[in-house]
Parts: structure tokens; sequence; C-alpha cells
């Protein structure tokens, strides 16, 4: 069985404007101890779906569908449930660990808390395990820091706590949701290595949200990549880069390589991405795809595998075109 | 007129804070070459935007000199700024906050042509077709005119941001991180935009990033700042492919590749 299992999950929220829908009937597994990166660009709704597992969208949003973790539904489960598995078995890191931290507590403090709560440690031995932790993320005197308050930390330092914190119960799974967008990329190197080797430590599994596919690419062993709210391919990730199928992961993966080479004008994705308050028909994509097709703005094309692999790890493709085979 | 169009030598700014002072800038100089784009790059703190800055008169350095078309920047009298301002424009990082969330787009392009000496104005008669020049430069609709940013994507807004930089047709423009904050289709359509305007309008452009990626594209010339100092500088191509200073090895080190397995 897998260890999550997302099913037809959609999220909308009503506004003045008529209901937006974010994410639109997404379905996807991980296994334990995976990872998955989720590639996509603003609005593609990657965020809203972490946000989704973790039971911690905005109150006015709707959400239906399916979200088992080892089996255990999460939509619809009390604040009471939520809080046992978040911190214990769910975390998530953010993209900007300034405010994901309270800034009137000493960051030792801050991961002790968890340690009391979910594993009933008393305070001296939160302490002493929160400098552990510290140690583990590659904090220098640990014993000293822990009683230093966030804003005495840099930015790349206060990402190693949040990880140190989200994975102080060694969670079955973590989410981490750009977590190194607001980092220089010399600091995001560490940040990624130290994420992939402590997660390998702890059996954890990795949801991994960025929108740049380089990222997720040498981090994880599968990729989705979303648009306007849904998927429009996944598979293992080395597979998806050297077939990619969807004209929007090909167009993507054009950009990328010719902002490393080559003189001359970029490849470009015409156009902008999609406005949720009016969605085009059928595949979100079809105004700014090449390779468009007539019901490409009529029917909303549904997942379906390229090639079958064993287990959860098919390539899928949610595209009218008949793959090349 | 000699071809360089802006110079900077032995800048030094520094700012105070508590405990001491802080040195953002020291020994800091470069030429900008008319119709070039020099690319800086570096990591947070290292310097990037003060440089930016003190080339566009947004803060007074403590020591050396910034020289526009070969006259020195001065910031007293208003008639020495509205010359700079005609001359220097910049494009900010955010789009949406640079522009006026209160001013339809087609006020904030009219208000730069408006700012101008009085001799140099448009008539009255022309305004709409100057605007109507700027939307289309910048591969804008022209219903575009009538909305508010927040009525417009990020892509959009920094076009708008660019069209109004371009309005009194500058020899200089500084972008500091202009497609930063943009997705990763929008980013290429904005950068082939500066490349197409460049070429156009033969501008010479200062380009601030942290990203390699980007600068590999548009810069011809590139400067390396780390801590407040330049630690390499040259021909953008062959830093990129073989950087000296172990500082610029580690940046293009750490860059994400795509990984084919």
């Amino acid at each position: 069985m897998s260890l999550l299992e997302v099913s037809h999950l959609k999220v909308s929220y009503p506004t003045r404007d008529g209901v937006i829908d974010v994410v639109r009937d997404l379905s996807f597994e991980l296994d334990e101890a995976d990872s998955l990166g989720i590639a996509g660009e603003s609005g593609s709704g990657k965020s809203q779906t972490a946000l989704a597992i973790m039971g911690l969208l905005a109150a006015n949003a709707r959400v239906s569908g399916s979200i088992l973790l080892d089996g255990q539904e999460l939509i619809g489960e009390s604040e009471r449930g939520l809080d046992r598995l978040r911190g214990k078995s769910l975390a998530m890191v953010f993209q900007d660990p300034m405010s994901a931290l309270n800034p009137y507590m000493t960051v030792g403090r801050q991961i002790g808390e968890v340690l009391e709560l979910h594993q009933g440690m008393s305070a001296d031995e939160a302490a002493k395990r929160s400098c552990e932790l510290l140690q583990m993320t590659g904090i220098d005197e640990p014993g000293r820091r822990s009683k230093a308050y966030p804003h005495q930390f840099s930015g790349g330092q206060r990402q190693r706590i949040l990880i140190a914190m989200a994975l102080a119960c060694a969670p079955r799974l973590l989410i981490a949701d750009e977590p190194t967008t607001a980092l220089d990329v010399t600091v995001q190197k560490k940040i990624l290595e130290l994420l992939r080797s402590l997660c390998r430590e702890t059996g954890t599994a990795l949801i991994l949200i960025s929108h740049d596919l380089a990222v997720l690419s040498g981090m994880c062993r599968n990729l989705m990549i979303m648009y306007g709210g849904m998927e429009m391919e996944r598979g293992p990730s080395q597979r998806v880069l050297l077939h990619a199928t969807h004209p929007y992961t090909a167009a993507l993966l054009q950009t990328l390589e010719d902002l490393h080479g080559g003189t001359g004008p970029l490849a470009v994705i015409p156009g902008e991405p999609p406005d949720l308050r009016n969605p085009p028909g059928g595949c979100p994509f079809n105004p700014r795809c090449s390779e468009v097709l007539s019901h490409c703005n009529k029917e909303i094309p549904r997942p379906r595998p390229v090639r079958r692999i064993e287990g959860t790890q098919s390539h899928w493709v949610a595209c009218h075109l008949e793959p090349e085979q | 007129m000699s071809a360089v169009v802006l110079k900077a030598a032995d800048l030094r700014v520094s700012y105070q804070r508590r405990g001491g002072s802080f040195v953002a800038l020291e020994d800091v100089g470069f030429e900008l070459i008319r119709g070039q784009t020099l690319a800086v790059v570096g990591e947070s703190g290292s310097g990037k935007t003060t440089l930016a800055y003190a080339c566009a008169g947004l803060l007074t350095p403590e020591r050396g000199s910034v020289e526009l078309l070969g006259r020195p920047l001065a910031r007293r009298r208003a008639k020495d700024l509205k010359w700079q301002a005609q001359h220097l424009q910049m494009v900010f990082q955010d789009p949406i906050s640079s522009l006026n969330p209160r001013q339809t787009i087609a006020g904030s392009l009219a208000e730069p042509l408006l700012s101008v000496a009085r001799d140099a104005r448009p008539a009255a008669g022309e305004i709409s077709k100057r605007l109507a020049g700027l939307i289309a430069q910048v591969g804008l609709r022209q219903d575009i005119a009538n909305r508010y940013p927040h009525e417009l994507s990020g892509g959009q807004c920094q076009r708008v941001a660019i069209a109004r930089a371009l309005a009194n047709r500058p020899e200089v423009l500084i972008c500091d991180e202009p497609v930063s904050a943009l997705d990763i289709s929008v980013q290429a359509q904005v950068i082939n935009l500066l490349l197409d305007l460049q070429q156009k309008l033969g501008l010479s452009i200062l380009f601030i990033a942290h990203d390699l990626g980007v600068v590999r594209r548009i810069a011809s010339q590139l400067i390396v700042m780390h801590k407040g100092r330049i630690v390499e500088r040259g021909p953008a191509r062959q830093i990129l492919s073989e950087p000296q200073h172990p500082y610029t090895q580690n940046l293009l080190a750490s860059e994400a590749r795509l990984d084919f397995g």
C-alpha cells in the first residue's frame, strides 16, 4: 500500500466573481520513503495541494476527494485529529523561514515544544534533543545557539532550524514548499543536500514543491508537472526529462536548456498562465500549446499511462496527443 | 561623444547600523559601453543593489563618482534630476509594487511623458498616440490602457514598467533583478523583450541578477561581486565557461542543473 493516496482532490474558493477552482481533480500516490517533486508556475495549484494534505487550507476553502495517509482519511478530519498528526506523522517546511518561526521564542524552545507535545519528553530531555537536532542540521555551537531568537540567524540557518523542527519526530511524510527559493544558490545547494540526507536517515517520504525543474530533477525520484490546477505529466524523474510527452513539459525543458546555452532569442511559451477566474475550456494549457488539436478546448484530457512501470511508478500524461510509440 | 555611457569609479558606500558601520561597496568601478549589457552578479548582501542605486542617483556614495554621458551625477537641482531621468531609467524587481495601484496603466505611462521640460513634452493631441506606441512596443494589447495594476499579471506589469522606463527614450536602463519574481515561461518572454528592445533602440543596460542562467543570455560583460567588492570581471562568456575566482567557481558549481540521470 502506498503511504499517501490522493484521489480526485478538488479545492475551490467562493469569491465575488464566482467559484474559483484551484485544484481540479488531482490524483497521485507516493510510496513510503519515496520522493515526489511537484513543479508548476504560480496558480498551478501546487501549494494548494500541499496545504490540502496538511489540512491547512483557508477556512473558506471547499475540498472534496480523498487524501489517505497510511489508510487514514485526512479530508474531513477534525482539527484535533490533525493536530495529533501534524508534527508527528506529517510535517511541512515553508518558503519563508522567518515568518514560519515564532519571533518571541528561542529556537531551542520551538523545537522542544514539538518533542514535548508528540513524544511526551520532559522539558530537559526536549532541550537536550533540540541541541542534537540543531547539530544534525549543521548549526555550530548548538548549546549556545539554541538559546538565540530567530532574528539572530541567517536565512539559511533559519531554514535549517525549520528542517530540524519538521524532522524532530521522524515523520512519515515531509512536504517542503519552495524551501530554498528565498535563499542564495550556494546556500540552496547545502540546504537541499541536508534535506535529502536527513529524509533518508529518518525514512521520511518527501514531497518537494518548486518552480525549478532543475532542483526537483536532482532531488526527487518522481516528478509531477502541474498547470492550471491539474496534473499534466507524472512519472520517474529521469524518464519524464528524457521522454517529456506533454507539450508543456517539453516547452519548459526547452526554455531551461536555452538558458544554459545557445544564442539569440530564447524559446518561449507564448501567452500568460491561465486566469483562474476565467479558465480556458478543456485542457488548461490549450491556448498556449503549440500542438493544439481541435477538441483540446472542449474535452479535459484524463491522465493516461504513456508506459506502465511496476507499482505506482508508471509514466502518465494528460494530453489528447497520441504519444509516439 | 565617447562610447562609455555610464562610468563608475572607486565607489564606496557604507550604512550606519547599531555597533558601527557596514561597508556595502568598496572600491567598485566599471564602464558601460553604448549598446552593451553589463551584468552584475552576486548573492544577497554582495552590494549589487546598492551599486544600482548609486548609479541611478538614488543614493550618494561616500567616495567615488558616477558619470552619465560624461556628466557627473548631481542631486542638488531639480534641473539635473530631470536631465538624469531623461537619460537613465530603472526597472525594479517587483513589477506590481513599482506601479501606482491607484493609477490606470495609461496614467502611469503618461506621467513620464509629461514630466520632462515643457518644450520636450508631446502636444496634447499626440499623447494618446505616444501611449499606444509604448504599449505596442512592449508587446501588450491596447485594451490594457484603462486597467489597473492589480488586474494584470506579474509579467504584464513588468512589461508596463519597461514601457514606462523607456517613455522618454533613455540611453541607459538599469534593471535590478527584473525577472526574478516571474515564472520561468514569463521570464523568457521578458528577456526576449529586453534583447529585442536593446537591438531596436540601441539601449545600454546595467543588469543586476543573482541568476547566472539569465545572465548567460543577456550579458556581454560581467562583474561578479562578493561582500561589496568586485571579485571577477570580464567578457560574460569567458567568465561563465572559465571562472577564475573561487567564489565565482562556487557560484557556478552551486547552480542546479537538470539531472538526466
